[in-house]
């Protein structure tokens, strides 16, 4: 009895592992074969580059958040963990 | 967490529908109001703080109201502790610049028909010396005897006729005709006229009265204010107190303190001092005559009209010096910091993206980026009256507070 | 005082227009007041209020313009009314400028379908955006360094979670279907997958399979501190599973300097298991384990590229050590040396690549014994002050100490010209060895910012009595930016020896140094 039990649980898991690994799979795949449309964020010669090769780009224009106030950031962090 | 919340908060806003419904005076409609009551815009603020448009805006109610014949019996009054004050914002009131609403001042009734809640403010003065830059002589007084009994009871008739004034099509509208619902106001004041015209006419007024308010609304061409201020307050009202909600319900100025209000804080106020308004200034003045920022007009940039849909009333940036092209900037960083973009109010200019919608505490702190508001500029000495226009951020202190509230109560 | 009251009768501008001219006009130093309004009511009594309110203005309507200026003089009366006549007739020039969006979200209600955010903010915010982008289920060039090990590890384990890549922190360089990311060559899309910690490594191997006349199939960048203990290899390995089931992929090279010894087997292992052949190029590493696993080892980065075409060519692997025939190599040697001085002896290198620096080191070691530097191969060698050698140096100029407060080596060539004088000034400096990368992210013009402080050190070295030799190589090809035919001449031009390889161009400079005794270790 316990047996056949073990051997269905394992047949489960494994689906379930080999489902996720194909999800996987495609999610990365996805980048290799698909164009490539960048967001860059941070140093705007790099969005200059892309542009230069043909490539999509959205530069953000980035600052620091909170105006950089460093107490203000890790409030965030710790409102953004919480949720 | 906080994603379910404020999703439910755009729900809340874009469903809501203000209609205008009503006039009556505010001792009979405005909740806990007595005759001894005196709301003003901002928030809370003890008489010694007040700046000098308010004070004068306090004494002319005062006299207006009969309780005091001249500033000196005023101050009386209040240091007898006599005078309630409280803001406008919460008793579900709104009131431009020094926002002062007394018991006896025709108010306009709004109500969301879809979720039941209401919202008032008074009708606008018109230009030149008015109560609401803190004058307060005669004429001043004899104008909103006028308003109480001539203006309010013929516009209560009117809107009665009318069986409700939908105020956010009319906004739609006017975005779409080069207004912004804050500081240009010129098409929604003659599409919401064009609107009542017929009641009013209906109403069967005299001749000499009917004559009077047409000139009246025709030489105001911000008499649409007061109405987009609270139906902007009424659609606002509607996403307050959801749990866990981070999007900002309420921006307003007392012209001594900056106060917002958070849906999931509850009514705690986070304010910092005023700032200054940078603008342009009518010959002779200058930003040393300044008063800092009044008024609860800024619930129309809270909810995404105002500075937040410039592009659409690209000749209000002129104000600051900038071009076109700066107001369609303007507008656009103000999506970095909202939860949404509005379908109703939308902006011809920008291929009809829609505005702005749900300030995020969260979103403001990130990226460092502060609302940004349209404002008239008051003298800082009670009765001058509006010196200039400008633009005006809020300030960053307030978002600081507010987080740290979340994060306590998280 | 002049006052003077201007009337334009049928003359409209709307009243914000008006103010920003009124206010303008009120600037100029000659002008006391200044108004230009229409004649509303309104403005009648604002005009009353600051004393301009004159008979005429009373009379004037609605649509009518007035001017009223009140300046010093008259001189300064022709001013203003000139200002403001320009100001009436300008025309607003309106310049759509380009709206930028300020956040990761606003970037995607844009770009709802982007796929990779490259991210090059301070190290201390790195991890906040990157795990943003990783949360949206995009893929991340992660260019940023400082990056605490701890976030890099729980970033790498929250990706490989999600099945996206993370190609950082501290990644400069990445080749993702033929498109340079970060700093970077043009080469050629081929069979050759690659997977490196280290950006110049990368750089020179695949600028080597281009001048092959082969390709790179993807180039990914796992950042330089993959291969440490704490983040044990977890991009390493899941490139190398990537690679591996890439189609276009035939052979999968290796990148690193030498990893963390339990790392080292980890990679390894995974390695070991891979379907496609592995060529690793851990310089200085143990390259018996590697054979173990029945992968290809390769001391430098030349041997990697060499021996992965040879795989794709199906041809027999073998080292490279000159690509140049060996009467030539003797023969410029010969040339540079027999020019040196008895005391001059030392090499020098100075390396904008960290890569590079380490493989000279390597290269080095068996040829010339050890050598000191800012990251030597052992820790005795270690450069008590980095801004001066001693005997045999090699200088990581990327390194820290060298770059903050100042912009990568690659870009800014500042230090780097001064050490090449200093070093000439050293009368026991035989060679100089550089290296000169090009691409994106690169300087545009090395060559023109390195050949005057060459000059200058050769001519220091000259008018004591000495000879300084200068060996280089060029890490570029000429699909790339700058031009590099032009940077290999104007180079020549000065008297830099230019070796086709950073390893080839070490040889070099070890065999001038010692005037050829090392001829017999490297030839055999």
């Amino acid at each position: 009895m316990k047996k056949s039990y073990l051997g269905k649980v394992m047949t489960m898991s494994n689906k379930k592992l080999k489902v996720k690994r194909e999800k996987r799979k495609e999610k990365r795949e996805n980048l290799f074969n698909k164009k490539l449309k960048v967001i860059n964020i941070g140093i705007e010669t790099f969005a200059e580059d892309l542009e230069k090769q043909g490539v999509e780009v959205v530069h953000v224009d980035w600052r620091p958040p909170a105006g950089g106030d460093a107490e203000i950031l890790k409030l965030l962090d710790k409102l953004e963990e919480g949720s | 967490m906080f994603e379910e919340a404020n999703q439910q908060a755009i729900e809340k806003i874009k469903s809501a529908q203000p209609i205008l419904v009503d006039l009556k005076p505010a001792g009979n409609v405005i909740p806990r109001m007595s005759k001894n009551t005196i709301l003003h815009a901002g928030p809370p603020i003890k008489w010694e703080r007040m700046c000098g448009p308010l004070r004068g805006a306090v004494y002319g109610a005062l006299i207006y109201e009969e309780l005091a014949g001249s500033p000196e019996e005023a101050e009386e009054l209040i240091k007898n502790d006599e005078i309630l004050f409280a803001p406008c914002h919460e008793h579900n009131s709104v009131g431009p610049m020094a926002g002062v609403i007394s018991a006896s001042m025709p108010v306009f009734v709004v109500k969301n028909k879809e979720h039941g809640n209401f919202s008032y403010s008074s009708m606008n003065e018109g230009l030149g010396k008015v109560l609401r830059f803190g004058a307060y002589s005669e004429e001043v007084i004899q104008h909103l005897k006028w308003m109480e009994m001539e203006l309010g009871p013929s516009l209560e008739l009117t809107i009665k006729r009318s069986r409700g004034i939908n105020l956010k099509t009319i906004i739609s509208q006017a975005l779409h005709m080069g207004d912004e619902c804050h500081n240009r106001n010129v098409a929604a004041t003659s599409l919401f006229e064009r609107e009542i015209m017929a009641h009013l006419i209906e109403a069967n007024l005299e001749t000499s009265v009917a004559s009077r308010i047409a000139k009246f609304l025709a030489e105001n061409d911000h008499f649409f204010l007061n109405l987009s201020m609270a139906a902007c307050k009424a659609m606002m009202d509607a996403a307050h107190s959801i749990e866990n909600c981070t999007v900002i319900t309420a921006m307003s100025r007392n012209g001594t303190e900056f106060g917002i209000r958070v849906s999931g804080l509850g009514d705690q106020w986070f304010t910092a001092p005023a700032p200054t308004a940078k603008g342009l200034y009518f010959p002779g003045y200058g930003p040393a005559d300044a008063n800092p920022d009044l008024g609860d007009s800024s619930i129309t940039e809270t909810r995404g009209i105002g500075g937040f849909a410039m592009a659409a009333a690209p000749a209000i940036v002129e104000f600051v010096g900038g071009t076109p092209a700066d107001a369609v900037s303007y507008t656009k960083e103000m999506m970095n910091i909202t939860v949404s973009k509005d379908d109703s109010f939308t902006i011809p200019s920008l291929d009809f993206e829609g505005t702005p919608m749900g300030i995020d505490v969260v979103k403001v702190l990130n990226t460092g980026i502060l609302p940004i508001i349209n404002t008239g500029i008051a003298h800082k000495n009670s009765g001058r009256g509006q010196i200039g226009a400008g633009i005006v951020r809020a300030p960053m202190e307030c978002f600081k507070k507010a987080l740290k509230a979340l994060v306590e109560k998280a | 005082m002049v006052v003077r009251v201007i009337i334009r009768k049928g003359t409209y501008r709307d009243s914000v227009t008006l103010m920003k001219i009124s206010n303008k006009v009120a600037e100029l130093k000659e002008v006391l007041q200044a108004a230009v309004v229409m004649a509303t009511p309104l403005n009648k009594q604002l005009l009353k209020d600051v004393k301009l309110l004159t008979d005429d203005i009373e009379r004037a309507g609605p649509n009518d313009l007035v001017i009223a200026l009140n300046t010093e003089n008259e001189e300064g009366m022709k001013i203003a009314i000139s200002e403001v006549d320009t100001l009436l007739s300008a025309r607003e020039y309106v310049e759509v400028e380009e709206v930028r969006p300020k956040t990761l979200d606003s970037a995607l209600s844009i770009m709802p379908d982007a796929n990779l955010v490259m991210i090059s903010v301070p190290g201390n915010f790195a991890k906040r955006e990157a795990l943003r982008a990783l949360r949206k289920g995009l893929n991340v060039f992660l260019f940023s360094s400082n990056v605490p090990i701890e976030e890099e590890l729980e970033l790498k384990k929250i990706s490989k979670e999600k099945g996206l890549l993370i190609m950082g922190p501290d990644c400069g360089t990445a080749i993702i279907n033929n498109i340079v990311l970060g700093f970077g060559n043009v080469v050629n899309q081929g069979p050759i997958g690659v997977v490196s910690a280290s950006g110049t490594g990368l750089q020179q191997f695949s600028t080597l399979i281009h001048r092959e006349g082969l390709g790179i199939s993807q180039a990914i960048g796992t950042g330089g501190n993959d291969l440490s203990k704490k983040v044990g290899g977890i991009m390493m390995m899941e490139g190398i599973k990537l690679l591996e089931q890439d189609k276009k992929t035939q052979i999968i090279v290796l990148i690193s300097k030498p990893p963390d010894v339990q790392t080292g087997e980890k990679i390894l292992k995974v390695a070991s298991r891979c379907k496609k052949p592995i060529v690793v190029n851990f310089p200085g590493g143990e390259s018996d384990e590697i054979k173990k696993r029945g992968c290809i080892a390769a001391t430098t980065l030349e041997d990697a590229a060499g021996i992965a075409c040879a795989l794709i060519r199906g041809k027999k692997p073998e080292k490279t050590i000159f690509t140049i025939s060996k009467r030539r190599i003797m023969s410029t040697v010969n040339a540079e040396s027999s020019k040196l001085s008895r005391m001059q002896k030392y090499v020098r290198g100075l390396f904008s690549g960290g890569t590079l620096c380490y493989e000279a080191l390597v290269v080095l070691a068996p040829l010339i014994g050890d050598v000191c530097s800012n990251v030597p191969l052992k820790a005795e060698y270690k450069l008590e002050d980095v801004n001066v050698s001693k005997r045999h140096t090699c200088i990581d100029m990327g390194s820290e100490e060298f770059t903050v407060g100042r912009p990568h080596p690659m870009i800014d060539f500042t230090l780097r010209k001064r050490r090449i004088v200093q070093e000439a000034k050293d009368p026991e400096t035989a060679v100089v060895l550089l290296d000169v990368v090009l691409g994106y992210g690169a300087h545009q013009n090395p060559a023109a910012e390195l050949v005057p402080s060459i000059v200058e050190a050769k001519t220091v070295a000259e008018q004591n009595g000495r000879f300084l030799s200068v060996v280089t190589s060029i890490v570029g090809t000429p699909e790339d930016p700058q031009d590099l035919r032009k940077q290999q001449r104007k180079l020549k031009e000065a008297g830099v020896i230019v070796m086709p390889s950073n390893a080839q161009a070490t040889r070099t400079a070890a065999l001038i140094a010692t005037r050829g005794a090392v001829e017999e270790k490297l030839f055999g």
